[in-house]
């Protein structure tokens, strides 16, 4: 590994339409994350309120990735030492627009010169629409580790797509796998986004401020095996490589 | 002494086979020493059990989320006080679906509480099968085979399941006695605290017997576990 400071890496979870669970694929990312012990920070790009800023306060700066200003708050973030990862989690339907805005002031370029590791989680739709998603997608991310999520979260159901077809889509991007998000109990899930918490203090029964929470074991449970599940899916795809740069 | 709670599971794979009387005997002995007990009736359609005991047992419909919480977070307090689930046949493979989801066992364990399975039995192969299944699965789930020879009076003449495993036997009843005690208002426990002066003796004999029989194998099982646990210091 060397003495050398490790290249940090940019994770942008992103999605062309709303309601398909982009924030709560980024809680998950940010959990696990910080569960291995690496260091995260994050940017919620719904200004003015945001969204995930009010489950991870702490790490998470609300954004306009379309101001000059924000978007070099990015990256000075990103050359931070101390934060090895950091977390876009982008305005629904604007994941093509961010990925512009971020081309245009010249990170693409940096991440094909290898100065940082860049990973992009495409959230998909479940109609065969969002595979054409895709395409837009496609040109910006030719050196990024891309991966399409399907989030069964809210239990929706995914258009079996055709194998011969999804593999054109896929063989239009160079690094492009899938990862699967499984399902969370309808009420397990209120009963997270109720709280505000991280998924992690939820299940550890505590308040934000650490007191107990006094949330159901029965709903904590789940919640636990989901993030098991996820934990199990991102061990597969080998993420904390991919931050170490091993990937 | 450590209090431990004991969560007591009545179940079987096979409908009819007497389970919620195995629940109903377990619940009045309790009552009988004069101790509470809490009980869940998971079957949400015939609740024969919640409506046997209506101040100590709920109905817990496992389909839905909420008859889930209603069952496994109070199984969870350690507060000594024994608690009955009778687990409806089409529930069975749900409840234990929920037991691995929500990793109940372990937080059981770290908490004091102790899962006991009683065991319906419904006949060889079946009851083989199944009892090794679960014990595979939870290797610290005690499990016992209860034979009931009201339900099937054939129960106990061959062996279902390895003789190793511990079992209790509810022995045949009378049907006079059997319809006694099917009525909607008759309780096992307050006859054996105050038998009805207007029963036959014979009869009266007869029941406490049967009910007697049953109890000790209970009493007996409780005292066990209190001499396990302080053979440990």
């Amino acid at each position: 590994m060397g003495h050398n400071q490790m290249k940090p890496t940019l994770i942008m979870v992103g999605a062309d339409k709303g309601g398909v669970g982009k924030t709560t694929v980024a809680r998950a990312l940010l959990d696990y994350l910080a569960s291995n012990n690496v260091i995260v920070r994050a940017f919620d790009t719904e200004t003015p309120r945001g969204t995930l800023q009010r489950f991870h306060p702490a790490i998470t700066d609300v954004v306009d990735i379309n101001q000059t200003a924000d978007q070099m708050r990015i990256l000075d973030t990103l050359n931070t030492s101390q934060v090895k990862v950091s977390v876009i989690d982008t305005r629904a339907g604007a994941l093509a627009s961010s990925l512009a805005a971020l081309r245009d002031v010249g990170f693409l370029d940096a991440a094909k010169a290898g100065d940082f590791n860049f990973v992009l989680f495409h959230i998909l739709g479940p109609s065969i629409a969002s595979l054409s998603e895709i395409n837009e997608t496609a040109p910006f991310v030719t050196d990024a580790h891309y991966f399409l999520v399907k989030n069964y979260v809210n239990d929706s159901t995914f258009f079996d797509w055709d194998p011969a077809t999804l593999q054109t889509y896929f063989g239009k991007v160079k690094n492009a796998s899938d990862v699967t998000i499984p399902k969370l109990n309808a009420m397990a899930y209120e009963q997270v986004e109720l709280a505000g918490t991280p998924l992690s203090t939820f299940v550890a029964d505590k308040t934000a401020s650490g007191d107990p929470a006094h949330h159901s074991f029965t709903l904590r449970g789940y919640v636990r095996t989901w993030q098991n599940k996820n934990a199990d899916e991102f061990n597969r795809i080998r993420l904390l490589d991919l931050v170490n740069g091993r990937g | 002494m450590t209090a431990r709670t004991f969560v007591y599971i009545v179940c079987s794979l096979t409908g009819r086979v007497g389970k919620t009387t195995v629940a109903r005997l377990l619940g009045d002995y309790f009552l009988a020493s004069r101790r509470s007990f809490r009980g869940f009736d998971t079957d949400a359609h015939e609740s024969d059990f919640a409506l046997r005991f209506p101040e100590q047992a709920v109905v817990a419909d496992l389909t839905v989320i909420q008859g889930q919480m209603a069952l496994i977070d109070p199984l969870l307090e350690d507060d000594g006080v024994p608690k009955i689930i009778d687990l409806w046949h089409r529930a069975l493979e749900g409840f234990f679906s929920l037991v691995d989801q929500t990793d109940f066992m372990a937080e059981a364990r770290a908490r004091g509480v102790e899962p006991i399975l009683l065991y319906v039995d419904d006949g060889p192969p079946r009851a083989a099968e199944v009892v090794a299944r679960i014990e595979a699965r939870y290797p610290d789930l005690q499990v016992i085979l209860v034979r009931n020879e009201v339900a099937s009076p054939e129960a106990g003449a061959e062996p279902s399941a390895p003789q190793t495993l511990r079992s209790f036997r509810i022995g045949k009843l009378d049907p006079v006695l059997r319809a006694i005690i099917d009525e909607p208002g008759f309780s096992l426990s307050r006859f054996m605290l105050a038998p009805p002066a207007d029963m036959s003796i014979v009869l009266r004999a007869a029941l406490r017997d049967w009910i007697w029989r049953i109890f000790s194998q209970f009493k007996s099982f409780e005292l066990r576990m209190t001499l396990s646990e302080t053979e440990h210091f």
